[in-house]
């Protein structure tokens, strides 16, 4: 295939891709819209709808009271059942009895005398004994008599803050948005691994056979697993290649039969292989990468619903039962989360090149199932700690079985894009989880959503027995693995501790301390409700997948790679330190939205930044090792992450523990600065970027 | 002959409930055995709810019992009679109120020798305040003897919740009588509570008259003297001498407009006490019904049921005397309470 083949195809591609996500997303957009008007359009009648109901008990309370004879003026404890029914009820922004002239008898604490006592006084006579309702200043009100035996007594009015019906279309709005946004994600998976699985692959491959055999080339067959027409156009191929080698074959037998010569232009045709015996006919085994990008897609998706919520979930479970700060020991079972993720990628990885990738994905993803699910039922502390790192063990053998599997069924020549397509996978399914297990979790509680979780594993874990095999691509057989001896050879190179220590593990420890931990913490404390935790955390994701590859390559042609790492890393730690000034949910949104956009950007440099200083190593032991080693030694940062901030909450308080995060990157950003200082001029020149996707 | 003061009735369930039960035909659905038992009650003061939750529930059971009753008339002295006459007698099982009849009849756990005491027939108590402080059983898991039974106290620390939701507790007084074991055992716990919630526990017992009996005149003297310090509030404690008194108790306490809280149903119900969280006795006589169920149809031994009180109580409120006192119940009480008006 030439260039502008190759070009155009893409185009193509790109194109149907493009107007089908537009197709949905305009027809999402649409039914979002008018779903969003008639909400809009049923909120006020079923608010007024719920006052009144909840009126009615609180009214039926008082008449009963009445009716065993209690002076209206003298009922006891009236504040304080209102306040419990305003803390049950945060639509209601106040509640007030009030005689029969509309004189405040009681009222709920909070309650807006200057704005809405005269018009109770105006409002009110004698004569009126039915419900009313109707705009009082920035309220909605509802007013319900009290009638005992014909007598009337006074008024109960219950009011919903105007504010209150805003916000909550406003809150309806971004979960639109989020879905929306989700959608597309998911739609973009999903036709990619339709598009590319089912038609654009078979079309690729055929232009390609077409190609060759108008050249003449009938030795190889294709080992086709689509059963479309495609598929079916290809096994025709096949069958047409076969009986070419067959009569080939005959023609061959026939004059060596007759011990006649064979004609020279098809003893060519023999000799130069364009035609191939049946048995000696090579069958071309197609990538299957674009599958296991689904997979990936769709298990780190549900994987990470959780995430917006779990310091929570944890809070939840807390009994002041071990010596250790309540911070400290909620940190605990996130760390073990993260120590059991790395110790089965360290172990899984050797395990699933011996045994083939299939089985410990599906074990993974069976483990993740059961962990989810036993998580939902916990009901202490220790019995979440082992169902979540349970789960956590599914997490990391899937993600290492997955990226196996890429690697094992692409060409040497791909497996660099294959890493890059198991992480797009990888980064756009947690981005579409956080936000969806926000959303969830607000809807229909914590516990259901592990439930759902665990359904998408089955779901995974179905598919993936189904529809992976075991065979590879490449028949290189592999050595496994062997992590700690390549550990070593990485350790004794100084310049890659200073990169670890100074780069990569402090990201990790603020991904998993602050963004996954401290926010949802920080945010509840605020009461910012479960889908805005979500979409917080989102924001961290969305910066990985969009901002960072944009900016790196932008940036990358101004400065050089080490100098724009160092700046970015400062100006990310920045973020934080403004962050934590502010100490606000707006100055946190915004504080997580720059470290990501800065840091996102720092990644792809990190990993290039290895492979430089690690050239003597990548010459022993390849690139793809020097990379895995180096990301999972980085988990240390997972591990440390909650655990450093449950001490610094612990000790310090919210505020300053994110300082000590921007503190903690800005540290990470000098010592880099300085353990390189004397090879400055190492730097001086680009760092060749076609390392970068690995 | 001292059996000739002795209220000696046979008589059968339906006397209580308005139908004879001897004779009476059960459903034939039923899978409960036929046979009828013989009960031999002992109540303290006659038949009241507590026996009438008894004898209803075994009834809905159709368990058929024959009935003997044994009354104290609130009379200890007639107990070691009835010992004497519950061996002659040897029904299936003896079913005693409060813990003066249940110590009575059965001794406590360390001394109740065979010839003083019943030991071989099963006995199930109801009414005891507290088993094991007034000696009667060593755990409330067994009794590690031949009787079981049903207590209606409500835990002192529920009480004290129910009275914090009333008032902000800062001083409490509390009229007792100190010859009745129930009333020492609740006034102990009252103290330990004053000092962990940190309110002012104001005691009043009730003076001894020349009999050693506690003397019933003493109560308008003990309530000025408790009135005098100006308690926010009076607990009437599960105390047989308050129950049988609760009237003028009440009256003297309510004459000061101070508050009553009660242990116990009577003194709301019939002594006009504001206010109590309390087990009511209709329902703890099917507890203990329930308990006689056990040990005639499933043939449990007595020391294997343990000793229960119910897990819901009612918060009872006197209507006529939150009105003399102006003192209404909050509306978060006024919606959950049993009001009497």
């Amino acid at each position: 295939m030439t260039d502008s083949d190759k070009q155009s195809s893409k185009r193509g591609r790109l194109y149907i891709v493009a107007f089908s996500v537009f197709l949905i997303l305009a027809a999402s957009g649409l039914v979002s819209f008018l779903a969003m008007g008639e909400f809009e359009r049923v909120l006020v009648p079923e608010l007024d709808k719920k006052s009144y109901s909840l009126g009615t008990s609180v009214q039926g309370l008082i008449i009963k009271s009445v009716g065993y004879g209690i002076p209206v003026d003298k009922l006891n404890g009236v504040r304080e059942y209102f306040d419990t029914i305003l803390n049950e009820n945060p639509e209601l922004k106040y509640i007030a009895l009030t005689d029969k002239v509309g004189e405040v008898l009681f009222t709920s604490s909070g309650f807006p005398r200057k704005e809405v006592s005269a018009f109770f006084r105006l409002s009110q006579n004698t004569e009126n004994k039915s419900v009313t309702s109707g705009t009082v200043d920035k309220f909605f009100n509802t007013s319900l008599p009290i009638i005992q035996e014909g007598t009337l007594f006074g008024f109960l009015h219950l009011g919903i803050s105007k504010n209150f019906v805003r916000n909550r279309i406003k809150e309806i709005g971004y979960d639109i948005l989020t879905v929306l946004l989700i959608t597309f994600l998911l739609t973009f998976e999903l036709l990619l691994l339709t598009f590319s699985g089912l038609i654009d692959g078979p079309i690729k491959q055929l232009v390609a056979r077409f190609k060759s055999m108008g050249k003449g080339r009938f030795a190889n067959t294709v080992n086709v697993s689509v059963k479309n027409e495609f598929g079916r156009i290809h096994q025709q191929l096949n069958l047409i290649t076969l009986e070419i080698g067959r009569r080939l074959q005959d023609i061959e037998q026939a004059c060596s039969s007759s011990n006649k010569r064979l004609p020279e232009n098809i003893a060519e045709i023999a000799k130069d292989n364009t035609i191939a015996y049946p048995d000696s006919i090579q069958e071309i085994k197609q990538e299957r990468l674009i599958e296991i990008r689904g997979f990936v897609f769709l298990f780190f998706f549900s994987a990470m619903f959780p995430a917006s919520f779990l310091p929570l979930y944890i809070g939840e479970l807390y009994q002041p039962n071990l010596p250790l700060s309540k911070e400290l020991v909620l940190s605990l079972p996130f760390a073990l989360y993260y120590v059991f993720t790395a110790l089965a990628i360290i172990v899984g990885g050797p395990w699933s090149e011996k045994i083939g990738r299939r089985k410990p994905m599906i074990v993974g993803a069976l483990l993740n199932l059961v962990g989810y699910v036993a998580t939902a039922y916990a009901t202490d502390l220790i019995m979440l700690t082992l169902c979540y790192s349970t789960a956590a063990i599914g997490f990391g053998l899937v993600m290492v079985s997955c990226q196996g599997y890429a690697v094992d069924n692409s060409t040497p020549d791909k497996k660099a894009s294959a890493i890059a397509m198991f992480w797009a996978g990888f980064f756009s399914g947690t981005l579409c989880g956080n936000g969806i297990g926000g959303i969830l979790a607000e809807r229909v509680g914590y516990s259901n959503v592990f439930f759902i979780a665990a359904f998408f594993s089955l779901v995974v874990a179905v598919l993936m027995a189904r529809l992976i095999s075991e065979k590879k691509i490449s028949d290189d057989v592999q050595e496994p693995e062997s992590f700690f001896p390549n550990l070593l050879i990485l350790l004794r190179n100084a310049r890659f501790l200073s990169i670890a220590f100074g780069l990569s593990i402090p990201a990790k420890i603020i991904m998993t301390g602050f963004i996954f931990y401290l926010t949802p913490k920080f945010l509840a404390l605020q009461d910012v409700s479960q889908s805005n935790i979500g979409r917080v955390i989102m924001i961290y994701s969305l910066m990985f997948v969009f901002a960072g590859p944009v900016v790196s390559r932008f940036f990358e042609r101004l400065v050089t790679n080490f100098k724009f790492t160092f700046l970015f890393t400062l100006l990310s730690g920045g973020a934080l330190i403004w962050a934590a000034w502010m100490n606000n949910i707006i100055g946190l949104v915004i504080g997580i939205a720059f470290y990501a956009f800065f840091r996102s950007s720092c990644t792809a440099s990190s990993t290039a930044l290895i492979l430089e200083v690690c050239k003597k190593e990548v010459d022993a032991i390849g690139a793809a090792s020097v990379i895995a080693v180096a990301s999972t030694f980085e988990r240390i940062g997972n591990i440390l992450g909650p655990i450093l901030s449950g001490l610094m909450i612990a000790y310090f308080g919210y505020q300053e523990a994110i300082a000590g995060y921007g503190l903690i990157t800005i540290a990470g950003g000098i010592f880099l600065m300085l353990s390189f200082f004397r090879h400055w001029f190492f730097f001086g020149r680009k760092i060749s970027n076609n390392l970068e996707g690995a | 002959m001292r059996f000739v003061n002795i209220c000696f009735l046979v008589i059968l369930v339906g006397l209580i409930t308005g139908s004879p039960v001897c004779g009476e035909t059960t459903s034939p659905a039923t899978e409960i055995e036929k046979d009828t038992f013989s009960i031999v009650m002992v109540p303290w003061r006659g038949i009241t709810d507590a026996e009438k939750g008894f004898m209803d529930y075994l009834k809905r059971q159709n368990i058929k019992v024959e009935y003997t009753i044994l009354d104290v008339k609130k009379d200890k002295s007639l107990l070691p009679g009835y010992v004497q006459k519950i061996k002659e007698i040897k029904p299936d099982l003896v079913y005693v109120f409060g813990t003066s009849g249940a110590v009575g009849l059965c001794g406590t756990k360390d001394n109740h020798p065979a010839d003083k005491y019943i030991t071989d027939i099963p006995v199930v108590f109801n009414i005891v305040s507290v088993p094991v402080k007034s000696g009667l059983v060593a755990t409330l898991e067994t009794s590690e003897r031949n009787i079981t039974g049903a207590s209606h106290i409500v835990p002192l620390d529920s009480q004290m919740k129910a009275m914090q939701s009333l008032i902000n507790l800062e001083s409490l007084g509390v009229v007792y009588n100190p010859q009745e074991k129930n009333a020492l055992v609740a006034v102990a716990g009252l103290e330990k509570l004053s000092k962990e919630i940190g309110f002012t526990l104001y005691k009043a017992p009730f003076s001894i008259g020349p009999d050693q009996k506690t003397d019933p005149a003493s109560i308008p003297s003990t309530v000025k003297g408790l009135a005098e310090k100006k308690p926010q509030m009076i607990y009437l404690p599960s105390d047989s001498f308050l129950v049988a008194n609760a009237k003028s108790v009440v009256a003297e306490i309510s004459s000061y407009k101070i508050p009553s809280f009660s242990a116990t149903e009577v003194p709301i119900k019939k002594g006009q006490a504001l206010t109590g969280l309390v087990s009511r006795y209709y329902n703890v006589g099917q507890l203990a019904g329930y308990k006689a169920e056990q040990i005639l149809v499933h043939k449990k031994a007595p020391k294997d049921i343990p000793m229960e009180t119910l897990s819901r109580f009612s918060f009872m409120f006197n209507m006529t005397t939150a009105k003399q006192l102006e003192f209404y119940p909050p509306l978060s009480v006024l919606k959950v309470a049993e009001i009497l008006e």
